[in-house]
């Protein structure tokens, strides 16, 4: 019997973003050597770029501002916008937790938030934080800087290339591919790295991997943006399936309704139109000036519509909606919200019809007043007509954005194995990489808390796993 | 379609092998005194009065005397064979606890005959020795459609056609269409009054095996009743008396 | 540690044409390396050196082609192998043929047939383009293109096979069905008359069957994309033994519906024993897993489609409960409880499945009202009307307010409902559902009339085993499994989100025959 490995650590964790990074600070609670493997050459992946949103039920903010609201409201909207393919028992567990995460994050690591709560399409009340920076790298940077005082290794550069079981249904540490250069799937050096409890996956979605998501929806061809980082990609996925985890649920991919026509990626726009121009304007049909769906609906129904509504749309909101965007600055800077004194010059500008489209607004405001929308929106006392300028517009265009499809874990966090249905031993995973909580769309702001929360649950579970004894690095 | 027709009939719940720890091979520990090989007069002292009424006299008390009329059907030709379901279901369990070798002569993988005749049923190994008890076991009392044959004087051979079953043996429709048959007759029986498309014999699942409901060593079920939960049909055999 | 670093070393300098996921391939890192004659399973890692299974050291049997299950594309594939010259053998773990194909309810979508019922009929225009078109449409576009393709420009050809040399009988009809925008669903009555025409076709080429037999395994020796699949393990009553495939194994083994697990696995909406169901009890996911345990790819596993118009008692897709789905290009209408429409009757099965089930329980069951002279039309004989009366299965009445009260519907309600509904066939429009009206929709102005109760049940599975247009099984590396076939239910991406009513046989038989062809090549 040769032995084989480069390295050992008790908890070895593949990926930096919320999962990874909260994994490795739960787990560093129960063991000393913990480390988490990063393909690309900077930590954070999504995480750092997405927009910071976290939604949760029954929070302090919420109290502040007399919002009933209930985990079992959150979980009702979290299973009706997934169209009753989420696994009730993680989707509740979101639910429940959600509050308890997000004060983890303040509590543990100091994250800082805005003072005002957003109402995100598909919540039923307001319920979603910001971080202070609109960007998720409000919550990142501080767990990287407890990662650092915890001295828990995030090494850069370091590419999972597969997993290396222990001859007895379990996994026993990875093969990274040290110094790789992002995608030359030849770079790097491999190295044997052993887990003496568990390996903890958080290698996120594969919105980025066009050849991969066209598999399961083939309408995502290449031509199709996503908001994601480059490293979106689904290797660690087949590797995964590869060691015997169950896929599930990979063709539910969900695309951002919100995202910029006149930007790259997830940009400074998604957040526009998700905080403001969504919630608190309209979406208008460009070719007739007509709305055609509730702007507050999930996700996948604006896709949908948008979608098969076959032309181009935009979000209009007025001079008191749009106090409620983060980015409106950026927006502005960068082209991707425009600003217009009238009706009239925003139609002019967006080959918009004119008289469609005031009939449009009209009609919307009257609904308002009315306190009946056509289209079911909800109407609230937030919510103003729209005749207070300058006007705001922001053409829209459906990104790929999340993965709610990936491998079967269980409450514990443990991979389910396929066919056996059992877990693999010594086999965790959490966040994007896993399936079936989110079921067909998620809801935005969910999957802070999602990743977040079992992060935690697999880093502690991970770190809890006997110590495998042995002498691993000697020969022979 | 020949293949079609061939069905596994021999599947016995491993159950009954432990059921009858009587049988098992090589004897010794039977509770009653074995019987001089061959002989019946061991437990017959008074071998006349075993005999039918009207039996003719019979010279001699051993089994080649009786065979000597009862000509052991090694051929497997004859349609039925009281003369041989009466003398097994008298002598296993339930009704008797006598050991096949008490009558039988068997030379494991050689040859399976009478004591006193020549001529061999089969080769049988230890294993298919096994089989056939646990099948003679079932055939005798189990309340299956094997035991309802038995009653009806058919012995193994008139389903399957030789002298001995062995693993994975199949009974034929054509077999059982030689008494039941022909088909459409046996639908025309069955056919319900009300709606004569719930037939059993007129399936819609077309020219299926006989054995796929009556099942020859265990519990016979009507298959449609897998899916059509309702149509609440009979089947003889179904379970133990 | 056992393994092999060799092979990885190979695996990862393969260098030249390499993808980026090359250094995946092949190989668990060190554990399952299959080195020693092991078999591959990945279902479970580094299964202990024990547990771990050997290859067969000796084959008991070599087979050309073996096809697993003899649904339409079992049949199909072991026809067309014969054909190619192939020693081909179908397995079958249930007692009887034709799983849930022969109980189907024999609908099959072709832009045309060898007597031209449509052009004949002056049914308007069709094509396979259109038949193509609807097809990725009804799917919400999660059709695989090139797939969907080969279904529609095969599926007459496929047709006229079975007429041709298995001697089915369809009937001198073409109907419009739900999500299709042309009249193009021919009807047999029953699925039983194309598994026998297939079977026909094989059987006199030389392929043969064995019923009873289960296979327990699929061999392969690792997951290198050039390590072919070797053979099967199967077991037949107490007997277990090793089939060797000379050319190609294919896996025709239909859907999971009746797989309660799995439906949960991949559908938590779905699971649970509460479901009715119009599948046979064979109609497990066990050749899917096995499959993927040999490194096969699945795709859209989630997506698992309800029969909107089964029996609302047992779940039985029964010749009653077919004349919802044939009819809604002849005129007939839904109603609820309260004898109201709730949909368009040409809307999509998922549609008019979550209508229902958006009534709630108390809304079950729905009801189909049809008139006698839709009958024929809709491919259907008066005997199966009188059987379905018998049976109580169907209600008739002279006056739609007779119907309804046979039935248990409100008589005025359903009175209005009708006569609003012909008002719209008149005028050509509908303006509470917006159903395309045509000429072929007849109003209900002349009895009898009849009713037939409806409600969802799990029907297909739509997910399943990734395949290219040639039928052969992709692994998760995204390249072929040399010798593995697939074709029928068990594989994924024909049909996407939700597969139009009749197009389940076309894509049975077509890539059913695609497989055998190619894997009679060898």
């Amino acid at each position: 019997m040769r032995t084989m490995w480069d390295e050992e650590f008790e908890v070895v964790i593949i990926g930096s973003g919320f999962a990874g990074l909260a994994a490795a600070i739960e787990a560093r609670k129960y063991c000393d050597k913990v480390v988490v493997f990063e393909k690309m050459p900077v930590p954070g992946g999504n995480s750092s770029i997405c927009g910071g949103i976290f939604s949760a039920a029954g929070t302090p903010l919420q109290a502040e501002n007399g919002i009933e609201d209930s985990p079992a409201l959150m979980l009702a909207d979290m299973l009706a916008s997934g169209q009753r393919f989420n696994y009730p028992e993680l989707a509740r567990m979101v639910a429940e937790r959600s509050t308890e995460t997000l004060l983890w994050t303040i509590e543990e690591l100091d994250v800082k938030y805005q003072p005002s709560l957003s109402w995100v399409g598909g919540h039923s009340v307001p319920r979603s934080y910001n971080t202070w920076n609109a960007s998720g790298s409000g919550i990142v940077k501080p767990m990287l800087a407890k990662c650092r005082e915890l001295n828990i290794p995030v090494r850069l550069k370091s590419c999972l290339a597969n997993f290396v079981d222990d001859g007895n249904n379990a996994i026993e540490g990875v093969e990274i591919r040290e110094e790789y250069i992002f995608p030359k799937s030849e770079s790097g050096t491999p190295k044997r790295i052993r887990a003496t409890r568990a390996v903890v996956l958080a290698s996120g979605g594969f919105s980025q991997d066009k050849e991969f998501r066209a598999i399961q929806n083939p309408r995502l061809t290449e031509d199709i943006e996503s908001t994601n980082h480059q490293g979106a990609t689904a290797e660690s996925l087949i590797s995964a399936i590869r060691a015997g985890a169950t896929p599930v649920q990979l063709s539910n991919i969900q695309l951002g309704p919100w995202a910029s026509r006149d930007e790259e990626g997830f940009g400074v726009g998604s957040l526009f139109s998700m905080l403001a121009g969504f919630p608190y304007g309209i979406i208008i049909d460009v070719s007739t000036g007509n709305r055609f769906v509730n702007e507050q609906s999930d996700r996948k129904l604006l896709v949908d519509s948008m979608l098969n509504l076959g032309t181009e749309s935009i979000a209009i909101v007025d001079q008191k909606g749009v106090a409620y965007a983060t980015t409106l600055d950026q927006c502005l800077k960068r082209g991707v919200v425009r600003k217009f004194d009238s009706i009239e010059e925003l139609a002019a500008s967006n080959h918009v019809p004119l008289m469609p489209l005031v009939n449009t607004i009209k009609s919307y405001n009257s609904s308002i007043e009315k306190g009946e929308d056509r289209f079911g929106k909800w109407i609230h006392k937030g919510l103003e007509p729209i005749q207070y300028p300058p006007y705001y517009s922001i053409r829209l265009l459906p990104k790929i954005h999340h993965c709610m499809g990936g491998i079967r874990i269980n409450t514990l966090a443990q991979v389910i194995g396929i066919d056996t249905r059992r877990p693999i031993g010594r086999f965790y995973a959490a966040g994007e990489i896993t399936g079936g909580i989110h079921g067909a769309s998620r809801l935005g702001g969910n999957a802070v808390p999602e990743c977040i929360l079992f992060g935690r649950i697999a880093g502690a579970n991970a770190a809890r796993e006997p110590l495998r004894s042995g002498h691993p690095l000697s020969q022979e | 379609m020949f293949v079609m027709k061939r069905v596994v009939v021999i599947a016995i719940a491993a159950a009954v092998l432990f059921c009858l720890p009587l049988l098992t091979a090589g004897g010794g520990t039977a509770l009653a005194a074995p019987s001089p090989k061959g002989s019946c007069k061991g437990c017959h002292a008074d071998f006349a009065s075993v005999l039918p009424k009207g039996h003719p006299a019979v010279k001699g008390t051993g089994l080649a005397a009786c065979s000597s009329c009862h000509a052991p059907d090694l051929a497997a030709k004859k349609p039925e064979n009281a003369y041989s379901v009466r003398m097994h279901r008298a002598h296993i369990p339930p009704k008797g606890k006598l050991e096949c070798t008490a009558c039988h002569s068997w030379v494991p993988g050689k040859s399976f005959g009478l004591i006193g005749r020549k001529g061999s049923f089969g080769k049988p190994d230890k294993e298919q020795m096994e089989l056939l008890k646990e099948i003679f076991a079932s055939w005798a009392s189990s309340g299956y459609t094997d035991s309802l044959h038995a009653e009806a004087g058919i012995a193994c051979s008139q389903c399957h056609g030789k002298g001995l079953p062995t693993f994975d043996d199949t009974v034929e429709n054509a077999g059982c269409l030689k008494c039941h048959g022909p088909m459409e007759e046996l639908a025309k029986k069955t056919e319900p009054k009300e709606f004569k498309d719930r037939n059993p014999h007129k399936s819609h699942l077309g020219d299926i095996a006989c054995t796929v409901c009556h099942k020859g060593h265990m519990e016979s079920k009507v298959y449609c009743l897998d899916c059509h939960k309702q149509f609440g049909m009979k089947i003889q055999g179904a379970a133990k008396k | 540690m056992k393994g092999n670093d060799q092979d990885e070393v190979k695996a990862g300098n393969a260098g030249g044409n390499v993808g980026r996921r090359s250094f995946l391939k092949g190989a668990l890192a060190v554990g399952a390396v299959a080195t020693g004659g092991f078999a591959l399973n990945m279902a479970v890692p580094g299964l202990a050196e024990a547990a771990k299974r050997p290859l067969p050291k000796k084959w008991d049997e070599t087979i050309d082609v073996v096809v697993i299950g003899s649904g339409f594309a079992g049949w199909s594939a072991a026809a067309q192998a014969a054909i190619g010259g192939a020693k081909a053998v179908v397995i079958e773990k249930m007692p009887t043929y034709g799983g849930n194909s022969i109980i189907n309810g024999g609908v099959y979508a072709s832009y045309d047939d060898k007597f031209h019922y449509r052009q004949k009929m002056g049914l308007g225009d069709d094509s396979p383009e259109l038949h193509m078109q609807d097809t990725l449409k009804g799917g919400d576009f999660f059709s695989i293109p090139a797939l969907a393709k080969v279904l529609a420009e095969g599926a007459t050809d496929g047709l006229n096979w079975m007429i041709d040399d298995g001697g089915a009988v369809i009937r001198p009809t073409v109907v419009r069905a739900g999500g299709h925008s042309a009249y193009r669903t021919h009807a047999a009555g029953i699925g039983k008359v194309y598994v026998d025409a297939l079977k026909r076709i094989a059987e006199k080429n030389g392929a043969q069957i064995r019923l009873n037999t289960a296979v327990t395994w699929i061999w392969r020796a690792d997951a290198d994309p050039k390590s072919p699949v070797l053979g099967v393990e199967v077991k037949s009553g107490r007997k277990i033994s090793n089939i060797k495939v000379g050319k190609g194994l294919i896996l025709a083994s239909g859907g999971f519906s009746r797989d309660v697990k799995m439906r949960g696995d991949h559908y938590p909406f779905l699971s649970g024993e509460n479901w009715n169901c119009t599948n046979h009890p064979g109609a497990t996911g066990e050749m899917i897993r096995f499959a993927q345990s040999v490194g096969a790819d699945t795709l859209q596993m989630n997506y698992i489609q309800l029969y909107p118009y089964a029996d609302p008692e047992t779940g039985i897709l029964d010749t009653p409960a077919l004349i919802p789905f044939n009819g809604p290009g002849n005129g007939i209408v839904y109603v609820t409880k309260q004898g109201k429409r709730f949909i368009s009757e040409l809307a999509r099965r998922d549609h008019v499945s979550f209508a229902q089930i958006g009534l709630g329980p108390q809304g079950k069951p729905t009801y189909t009202i049809f008139g006698d002279d839709m009958v024929e039309k809709m491919g259907f004989t008066k005997g199966e009307i009188e059987a379905g009366l018998k049976k109580g299965r169907l209600v008739v009445g002279n006056t739609i307010a007779e119907v309804a009260q046979k039935a248990g519907l409100p008589q005025d309600a359903l009175v209005e409902t009708i006569d609003k509904h012909n008002k719209y066939l008149a005028e050509g429009k509908d303006p509470e559902f917006n159903k395309p009206i045509t000429k072929a929709m007849l109003p209900m102005t002349k009895g009898p009339f009849y009713a037939v109760a409806q409600w969802p049940a799990i029907h297909h599975t739509m997910g399943g085993l990734r395949i290219n247009e040639h039928a052969q099984v992709i692994d998760i590396f995204g390249e072929v499994i040399p010798k593995l076939y697939a074709a029928g239910e068990v594989t994924g991406g024909v049909h996407g989100t939700n597969r139009l009513g009749s197009n389940a046989i076309p894509d049975c038989v077509v890539f059913g025959r695609v497989a055998g062809r190619n894997a009679a090549k060898g």
